[in-house]
């Protein structure tokens, strides 16, 4: 009898600290949405993503990153014709500078490089758009460069003349050079390759190690 | 990731083909066509669309240095491309390039404006079924001849002055930016805007001028 007692007390205990935890955290025991106050907004961006994807004609399918592609390749492709491309680069660094630098002091602090990378990619909006997926190993990340679904169309059109090895030379190749002398951490950049067209970034002094 | 859409197996009518010659999607009724398999935009298609929906998610979760919402990155690019354009004093060569830049799908939409007479479908081109419009925001008003929304700027660009990125103000974004584009692309489809200000509520009203 003391010991079924004891059980329930022990239980409810369980279960009040739960619900004050769950409570503490505005949640509900059981499953939450990590949203539950922006269900609209989360509605919106799923048809954002469906219009998207439902925008596609036989002659051209839209990817979700379209209009960041486009939006990346008309700012290179200013720059290029106005023979600014050195500064488009130094414009970049500057404006992520303050979050790079935020990012450098951690790195300082902690010792760990990887942060270097994990600043550059995965928390970074403007990769993570830009990248619908960016392989991940610890001082290597690698993608395929975005560029070239788009890129194939608008050359077409006389939109641009840009092309993907281009990009990685001007662009894509010093950004990452100049976001690692930022970060204290040097990052390297994989010759490119066309027949893959990956980008692979390594931590400089870790380049032993190796994307399977 | 892949640019060619998976096989689909179990449906006879492919989302991208579309129904067979002769068969419409739609009755008279405008319901489906109940001898056509249920198709969406998703199929064969599925893996990047949980990708796309993994970006989105990952982005409504980024509070770091501020809570992002999924336009955040277009938004940001577009204020880098102004920022650096005002910079370098090119802002009516951004303009031009814009424009160019535009050109091939609008001559075709300005064909079949004339063709048809039909002026709205200059407003559906240059707002409903362009993906760096609707991309940009959450929601827009709409009624023949009219686009209504609010501006897509502010936001990114207070958090980006704070730390120096921007000099700019909405208003000022709004006049060397937006409104030039917009008339520019009217002239182009062969119609004219009225492209209000920006009002107290934040919104921007386009509307035809006949």
């Amino acid at each position: 009898m003391k010991a079924r007692f004891l059980k329930a007390a022990a239980a409810g205990a369980l279960a009040f600290s739960m619900t004050a935890t769950a409570v503490a955290a505005d949640r509900q025991v059981g499953q939450y949405s990590p949203f539950p106050h922006r269900t609209e907004e989360l509605g919106d961006a799923m048809q954002m993503v469906y219009k998207t994807f439902n925008h596609s004609s036989r002659a051209y399918e839209h990817q979700m990153n379209d209009a960041l592609v486009k939006m990346t390749l008309g700012h290179i492709q200013f720059a290029k014709d106005n023979d600014l491309l050195e500064e488009a680069v130094d414009d970049e660094i500057r404006t992520q500078s303050p979050m790079l630098i935020r990012i450098a002091k951690m790195i300082e602090k902690t010792g760990d490089k990887e942060l270097a990378l994990k600043a550059v990619f995965e928390q970074t909006t403007c990769h993570f758009q830009l990248v619908l997926r960016t392989e991940m190993q610890p001082g290597v990340r690698r993608f395929v460069s975005p560029f070239g679904h788009v890129l194939e169309q608008t050359v077409r059109l006389g939109q641009h003349d840009l092309t993907e090895e281009e990009i990685y030379n001007v662009w894509l190749k010093p950004r990452y050079e100049r976001y690692g002398e930022v970060l204290g951490v040097p990052l390297t950049v994989d010759p490119w390759d066309p027949e893959t067209r990956l980008i692979t970034v390594r931590i400089a002094q870790e380049d032993e190690v190796s994307m399977r | 990731m892949t640019k060619t859409p998976r096989p689909v197996f179990d449906a006879p009518d492919k989302t991208a083909g579309g129904p067979p010659p002769g068969v419409k999607a739609e009755s008279g009724s405008g319901r489906p066509n109940p001898t056509l398999a249920m198709t969406s935009a998703i199929q064969g298609r599925e893996e990047e669309f949980g990708r796309a929906v993994n970006v989105v998610l990952k982005t409504m979760a980024d509070t770091m240095p501020y809570q992002h919402y999924f336009n955040d990155a277009l938004v940001k690019a577009h204020l880098s491309h102004i920022q650096f354009a005002k910079d370098h004093n090119l802002l009516d060569d951004m303009i031009d390039k814009d424009q160019k830049t535009m050109s091939p799908m609008l001559g075709r939409i300005k064909g079949k404006i004339e063709e048809t007479g039909d002026t709205e479908l200059g407003m559906i081109a240059m707002f409903d079924r362009t993906s760096c419009f609707y991309q940009m925001l959450d929601e827009w008003d709409s009624e023949p001849g009219m686009r209504r929304y609010k501006e897509p700027f502010g936001y990114v660009l207070e958090f980006g002055k704070r730390i120096g990125q921007f000099d700019m103000t909405v208003d000022e974004i709004h006049d060397i930016y937006t409104k030039p584009r917009y008339h520019g692309y009217a002239a182009q489809l062969g119609l004219k805007l009225d492209v209000s200000d920006i009002d107290a509520d934040g919104y921007i009203t386009v509307r035809l001028v006949d």
